[in-house]
């Protein structure tokens, strides 16, 4: 038996019955990270020795038949733009490099209460800015399907590890695809709640009206499991919330499936639109209610994106100027061309390139043309979905218009990389939760479906995506 | 297209130094970005409320009374230069 092929709910069980211990558990992760990550590097910081050390606690309370915590002794890792207290959280910057997490996030915390094994920090796309995993200030992570491709991002890391099987589960965020992309990448499963849903204290911030953390994980019921307990509100974060809807235990086949027309179009890959009539064709065979809806507005979520998510890349990223905290250059003569020297030689590439964007949009004489008008544009998209679900329970679309690529192949066009986010984006404007699920691979390459679902019914998508999973 | 002049002054304002190469570079990116995010002028947006969030939040409110949360001393330990508790910086002349 390979313990790391094994779902949350199997190693409780064989916690239970004594077939392996939380020791056992957590070595055969740590082993397989020694093993495989030297190739994929998914990890930016392992915590062997401390993840050990928590794992026999474990078993000392295992072994006093103690009622343990749901994820107690299930290793996991973070994607490292949260913070994890006493030690390096870096977001893949080169100006965060030497910086120490004073406090611990609120999933850290959350997560440290349940018990759960965290076993390191995970790569991503500096500040979580990318689809590729390739602008990291560190080193690219590999795709474990295929390791000439990409493995997406900016969760690369955090996908890429739960797909190399190297922890149970991982911690992403996703601002406009980050969790979900490089779920549909790696081939495993990807949840982005709905705006507020988990609290964002402690997650260093990218654009914060659209930045969420959720789970990555192997099963649809794992992603369940991990959201269940890092959701809540959280009086360290102001727009938390926990509107306690509750609704009742569907029968999936009676959900009504919205296709939408305008994710059939222009900028979707061939092979990308032919595999996904393929699994309408499946949901068809099992009597699932399918039927087209049209966003006339969806299609312009991703201007309104790169307009409001550069806007405040460039808020939030104002504070990496060498002053309080990270690197410092040591070549300026005085303050103000120590910001300027600082932020040039420690920022990456692409982030330099949404600061710029960014502050151009918000910048005098184009904040009304460009911001403003954004705002406006996502109170259309948002009423969009609103009467679209209306009329269906979920909205069903590719994850991704493209598949997995090769490391370079986007580099030189940025906007040919913002187009891989065409899909993804609209859940985030609308704040609405959304699940990459793996179907069948094209090509060998991983591809995924996403589910969508009105705020804060997660549930939904939980009810339908574990039948949909059983299909593939 | 933006003109040099214009890139020099966004740099200006995000506090980032670039090189010609750079500047030129950045000017080609920031000027296909800006005329695809430009789309959204298709859109009439006569009469439409913006959305600063994209859930119905209401404003949290709560007593102004401090805590301690015990790390100052660690905030202050991260910065790159500082004499006992002050962080220090390059003269501002």
């Amino acid at each position: 038996m390979d313990i790391t092929e094994l779902s949350i709910k199997e190693i409780k069980k064989g916690f239970a019955a004594k077939d392996f211990s939380a020791k056992d558990v957590t070595e055969g992760f740590l082993s397989k990270i020694e093993k495989e990550d030297k190739k994929i590097q998914a990890f930016l910081d392992v915590f062997g020795p401390e993840a050990i050390e928590k794992a026999k606690k474990i078993d000392e309370a295992l072994a006093q038949r103690k009622e343990l915590p749901l994820l107690a002794g299930i290793p996991c890792a973070l994607k490292d733009n949260m913070l994890v207290k006493g030690h390096p959280v870096t977001a893949a910057s080169k100006v965060l490099q030497n910086y120490i997490a004073p406090y611990n996030a609120t999933v850290t915390e959350k997560l440290e209460k349940e018990m759960a094994i965290i076993l390191g920090k995970l790569n991503l796309d500096e500040f979580a800015n990318g689809a590729s995993g390739e602008y990291s200030g560190f080193y690219p992570t590999k795709n474990p399907a295929a390791l000439d491709y990409v493995p997406g991002g900016s969760s690369s890391g955090p996908a890429a590890s739960v797909a190399a099987r190297m922890c149970a589960f991982s911690l992403g965020s996703d601002t406009g695809g980050s969790i979900r992309q490089p779920s549909s990448f790696c081939g495993v499963v990807g949840l982005k709640p709905t705006y507020g849903a988990v609290s964002r204290y402690g997650l260093i911030a990218m654009a914060s009206s659209l930045d969420q953390i959720g789970p990555i994980a192997k099963t649809v019921e794992d992603a369940e499991i991990v959201f269940g307990i890092i959701k809540d509100k959280d009086v360290m974060d102001s727009t938390s919330c926990d509107p306690k809807k509750t609704i009742k235990e569907t029968d999936p086949k009676k959900l009504r499936i919205g296709i939408v027309s305008q994710a059939m179009g222009e900028g979707i890959d061939e092979e990308v639109k032919i595999a996904f009539k393929q699994a309408i064709e499946k949901l068809g065979k099992e009597n699932i209610e399918v039927r087209e809806v049209s966003l006339p507005y969806m299609e312009y979520s991703l201007a309104c994106y790169y307009i409001i998510m550069t806007a405040e890349v460039a808020s939030n990223l104002a504070r990496y100027d060498g002053i309080k905290y990270g690197k410092r250059t040591d070549q300026a003569k005085d303050l103000i061309d120590s910001y300027f020297k600082t932020r040039k030689e420690f920022l990456g590439k692409e982030v330099k390139r949404r600061i710029m964007l960014g502050t151009y949009c918000l910048s005098a004489g184009y904040y009304d043309a460009f911001y403003a008008r954004a705002q406006k544009v996502k109170t259309i998209i948002i009423n969009d979905f609103k009467n679209a679900f209306k009329k269906v329970d979920l909205l069903m679309l590719p994850t991704s218009p493209i598949l997995p690529f090769k490391f370079g192949e986007k580099m030189a066009d940025p906007l040919s990389m913002y187009m891989a986010d065409l899909l993804t984006v609209p859940a985030n404007i609308a704040g609405l939760p959304a699940m990459s699920i793996p179907c069948k691979k094209i090509n060998g390459l991983p591809f995924g479906i996403q589910f969508m679902a009105p705020a804060f019914l997660e549930k939904k998508i939980f009810s339908f995506g574990k039948f949909f999973e059983t299909l593939w | 297209m933006l003109t040099k002049q214009e890139v020099e002054h966004i740099a200006k304002l995000a506090r980032i130094e670039f090189n010609d190469t750079e500047l030129e570079a950045m000017r080609k990116d920031l000027s296909s970005i800006i005329g695809y995010v430009e789309k959204l002028k298709e859109i009439d947006i006569e009469g439409i409320e913006p959305a600063t969030h994209s859930i119905d939040l209401k404003s949290v409110f709560r007593k102004d009374k401090g805590t301690d949360a015990e790390i100052s001393q660690s905030l202050i330990d991260l910065a790159p230069d500082k004499e006992k508790r002050h962080i220090k910086s390059k003269p501002v002349f």
